[in-house]
């Protein structure tokens, strides 16, 4: 497993949770297999640091949490993107933009 | 606090812990069920979910730290938590699943914590901490002390004014008083004291009034003086708390003065409440100087070095001014002049509800050892089955904990009541007591006690399964043989808690005969209907000694033509004044040295209307109304002291070695209210009124019937003379009597109080081990009977259990009283510490208790019925 799977950059992973539950509010199972999805599973998401990061952007008031039925109606914690989450997936979301032209020039004029 | 902090954190920490937990496993779950759909079997989707997922663990602490929870190692915190709070719940069941052991443990330690709070409040609040005020252990009273060091004096203003200026190692200085005023209640001119208060006052106690303001300089202005500050209790009795009484006026002396503030409680340590007169102390005044004086030493200095500099002062005074009187300086804090025998009291009951507290720790300390037999059978068990040694403790520590906050709750609920009882019952006599205050130091002493006692009682079951063989517990079954360890343990409690019982009683016992011995006491003269009061004649109307003794003369006519009046005469029971002198007897070569002489000032039928037995004569109405000179009646003391064995009857003395003689006509048995010790050598004087001239005169008269119902004839006759005079210092003899054997009589009933609290604790000890021997050997009891042991071996060999460790208490307790009972001799009067009768009485009261304690139990043994106890093993 995980091979030629780029690591997540730091703060790329909060940017894709947010994403993930822009629309709908998602449990954290269901927010890996988004960003899996989206990503054409390029992007894999450990447990290792998608909860930790789920609960840190809980604190941060980015996302609030609540407890409801899963679809097979098991108890799970559902995450749904707060105000301050929403401005900053606009902010964040900007800024990656740039970010990755302006690495992709970089990278193309080397080349 | 730090330990509810704690719980409280542990307790959010294992729900945020639940919720990761629950949301972690709902991930894998997910996982599982992802492989399933994908077509493994269910434990290879598991292996692969769980190899997948990482190290659970190191995903759960990262989420936790988030919130700032530590995680250390494996360590299952929420389990933790969880088994506290199951304990908690567990510790709550049994409680309430065994009520009598519940309710009998906790009253007992509740009612234990409440004394010995209430005794150590009393102990703190007299002895040890009496200034309840900032810097208090840097007060102290200044004193001038006469050359001999007898008497004491309030300080002189002129030498308060120098300390004031000069004094450099007293950083405050405050003064105060009282005054007598006159009060209106109701039309009646009514005496009361006033409570003077300097400027410095509130200050220097750094207190504030509750509402309005203290006094200032300028209220002791002349004509802006007649400003008053209220008292709280009496705020709050007669104004119902009411703020709108400031600016009013109250009338004393009949002028009006302006209330401006309410004193609070704390005052009530300068200026006591008194039950007989409400309206004592309701009023402070303002003045700029008092004769009581207090100072607040600089940080580090003694009291010693203060009384040096001060006495220095004095004595420049002295020089200054061209008086010499040869005084001294005394600087003492209040703790020194707590009556020793007040002192020693206070520590002897203590003692005496330390032991009672003892005792109750004791009982339940027992009754959870016999518990703990069932108990044991469960904690073996429950260790069997993997619980470690460590979640056993804290389970009864948890259980105990309940139990001893049950206590302490229940003594924090008694505590206020129980010092209310202290302050009734502490009469008169016992000024220091009705101050009495629950403060925080003895809060947490009452908080320290329920801790120890959590912890020492927490394991006590613990220390039985240690000594449990598992195979040995299942071989016995429910019966539970008690092993003689344990049944030896009992034992040994249950003799200490009777050896501490006989401890008490013997004390009590001692302290009542002290108190019948006290009150048949003859105090040398006879108090049944005798009535007493003094009479302030003012400056204004009664400028002169002919207007007094016109008005004294008017007072004896007209009261002594009552029909309930036997006798009257001038003079008072008891002491009106003091003198220090040197005595000179006729004869004898040089004077004898000086010591302190009572004084009293009395008219002729004096003796008489006392009732007092008298050798000579008293003094006769010519000598009183010829103003004579040179006559005195003395007591048998004096006799005693300066005549050897010798009639006084005739002789003559004279005060020092010059001066006129003094015949002496009569001689009077000693007067002795109370028979203590200390004022059984007591030198009196008995003078025609008039030889000292006063403005206040105490008169004695003997009624016929009950004094109390003759006061208002008396009153009425005094305001037909005049209508502005009240009278003061009202006393019935009988209840003077009382009173002043009121400190060993509290003492008595305190203890006899603590003495029935260990007798009743004892008792519960003794039925509860013969009980437990009757319970746990019906076998072998069955047997003996089945062999032929009659009713009445059954009853010997029960009786045996219970009264073996009762007769060993019993001597041992016997023993350490007489060892302890010699602190108490100073409080004792007429007995010895080790007086027989009362050693006596006791041991027979506490076996025939003991003995009634193990009978009970005893009888159901006696109906043991051997088929039954044999068929049922």
């Amino acid at each position: 497993m995980g091979k030629d799977r780029p690591d997540l950059l730091h703060g790329t992973l909060t940017l894709l949770i947010l994403k993930a539950i822009e629309r709908e509010s998602q449990h954290g199972y269901q927010i890996a297999r988004t960003i899996e999805a989206a990503t054409n599973d390029v992007l894999k998401v450990e447990e290792g640091s998608l909860y930790p990061a789920l609960h840190r952007m809980k604190q941060r008031g980015l996302i609030k949490a609540s407890w409801g039925r899963s679809e097979n109606q098991r108890r799970a914690k559902f995450y749904e993107i707060t105000a301050v989450g929403r401005k900053t997936l606009h902010r964040e979301t900007e800024e990656w933009g740039k970010y990755a032209s302006a690495v992709g020039r970089m990278l193309r004029t080397s080349e | 606090m730090h330990f509810a902090r704690r719980w409280w954190n542990q307790l959010v920490a294992s729900l945020i812990q639940q919720d990761i937990d629950e949301e972690l496993q709902f991930h894998i779950e997910m996982l599982v069920r992802a492989g399933v759909r994908a077509g493994l079997d269910e434990p290879t989707a598991r292996r692969r979910a769980l190899g997948r997922f990482g190290s659970y663990v190191r995903i759960r602490r990262a989420c936790s730290s988030v919130y700032g929870i530590a995680v250390p190692g494996s360590i299952n915190r929420g389990a933790l938590m969880q088994n506290l709070w199951q304990d908690a719940r567990y510790a709550l069941r049994n409680i309430v699943r065994q009520p009598t052991f519940s309710v009998v443990a906790i009253s007992t330690l509740g009612v234990g914590i409440a004394a010995s709070t209430v005794m150590f409040s009393a102990v703190n609040s007299t002895v040890l901490n009496p200034i309840p005020f900032t810097d208090g252990d840097r007060m102290a009273r200044v004193w001038h002390e006469s050359p001999s060091g007898g008497m004491r004096f309030s300080p002189d203003p002129v030498s308060v004014n120098a300390w004031r200026e000069r004094a450099t190692t007293v950083e405050e200085l405050a003064t105060w008083g009282s005054d007598a005023m006159l009060v209106r209640t109701g039309g009646e001119p009514q005496q009361v004291t006033v409570g003077v208060a300097s400027v410095e006052l509130f200050p220097f106690l750094g207190i504030q009034p509750v509402i309005g303001r203290a006094f200032q300089p300028a209220d002791t202005v002349e004509g802006q003086n007649r400003v008053v500050i209220l008292a709280e209790r009496h705020w709050q009795r007669h104004y119902n708390r009411d703020r709108e009484i400031i600016g009013q006026t109250v009338t004393l002396n009949d002028e009006p003065h302006t209330v401006i503030g309410i004193a609070p409680r704390l005052a009530d340590s300068f200026f006591p409440a008194n039950r007989s007169s409400q309206l004592d102390y309701a009023f402070l005044i303002p003045a700029a100087n008092r004769h009581a004086t207090m100072v607040k030493l600089r940080s580090g200095v003694t009291t010693v070095q203060t009384e040096h500099e001060l006495g220095q002062i004095h004595a420049q005074i002295e020089v200054e001014t061209g008086t010499p009187n040869g005084w001294t300086v005394d600087v003492s804090r209040p703790i020194d002049t707590v009556s020793s025998s007040l002192k020693v009291g206070l520590w002897v009951l203590l003692g005496a509800v330390g032991f009672v507290l003892l005792v109750a720790c004791i009982n339940v300390a027992n009754m959870l050892l016999v518990r703990g037999v069932t108990r044991s059978h469960e904690l073996a068990l429950r260790q069997s089955l993997g619980a470690g040694t460590p979640r056993m403790v804290r389970q009864l520590l948890v259980e105990s904990a309940f139990i001893t906050t049950a206590a302490a709750v229940l003594a924090l609920a008694l505590t206020g009541p129980a010092l209310h009882l202290l302050r009734t019952l502490a009469p008169q006599g016992l000024a220091a007591l009705r101050g009495v205050r629950f403060d925080t130091p003895v809060l947490v002493t009452a908080i320290g006690i329920t801790t120890v006692i959590t912890l020492a009682f927490g394991l006590v079951p613990l220390t039985q399964v240690r000594r449990l063989n598992l195979a040995a517990l299942f071989n016995s079954g429910r019966s539970g043989h008690s092993t003689p360890m344990r049944t030896g343990l009992r034992n040994i409690l249950v003799a200490l808690e009777v050896a501490m019982a006989t401890v008490l009683f013997v004390g009590a016992g001692l302290m009542m005969r002290t108190l019948m011995e006290l009150s048949q006491h003859d105090p040398g003269f006879q108090a049944t209907n005798l009535i007493t009061f003094g009479i302030h004649l003012p400056e204004s109307r009664y400028p002169n000694e002919p207007t007094r003794e016109g008005f004294i003369r008017d007072v004896r006519d007209r009261i002594g033509a009552l029909p309930a009046v036997q006798r009257m005469a001038v003079g008072g029971i008891g002491t009106v004044g003091v003198m220090e002198s040197e005595v000179q007897v006729e004869g004898a070569s040089e004077p004898a040295p000086s010591r302190l002489v009572m004084v009293d000032l009395v008219s002729d039928g004096f003796f008489e209307t006392l009732g007092m037995h008298i050798r000579g004569r008293g003094f006769t109405r010519a000598e009183i109304n010829t103003k004579a000179k040179g006559v005195v009646v003395v007591n048998e003391t004096f006799e005693r002291t300066y005549f050897g064995g010798e009639s006084a009857v005739g002789q003559r003395y004279r005060a020092g070695n010059e001066g006129s003689w003094i015949t002496i006509v009569g001689v009077v048995s000693d007067v002795h209210l109370s028979g203590m010790l200390q004022e059984s050598e007591t030198l009196q004087i008995y003078q025609p009124y008039h030889t000292w001239n006063l403005n206040t005169r105490p008169f004695v008269i003997r009624t016929t019937g009950d004094p109390r119902s003759v006061l208002s004839l008396l009153k009425g006759a005094i305001w037909t003379i005049d209508n502005d005079l009240p009278l003061r210092n009202v006393e019935v003899a009988t209840q003077m009597l009382s009173d002043a054997i009121a400190r060993p009589r509290f003492n008595a009933i305190v203890m006899t109080a603590f003495a029935l609290a260990g007798l009743l604790l004892a008792t519960v000890g003794v039925y509860t081990v013969v009980s437990m021997a009757q319970q746990y050997r019906q076998h072998e009891l069955g047997v003996r009977v089945a062999l032929g042991a009659t009713g009445r071996d059954t009853m010997r060999l029960m009786l045996g259990y219970g009264m073996k460790p009762v007769l060993v208490g019993a001597v041992l307790g016997l023993i350490t009283a007489v060892g302890l009972s010699r602190f108490m001799s100073t409080l004792l009067f007429e007995v010895t510490p080790v007086d027989p009768a009362t050693y006596v009485v006791v041991t027979l009261t506490l076996t025939l208790t003991a003995l009634t304690a193990s009978f009970l139990p005893a009888r159901r043994a006696q109906r043991v019925d051997p088929v039954a106890v044999l068929r049922c093993q």
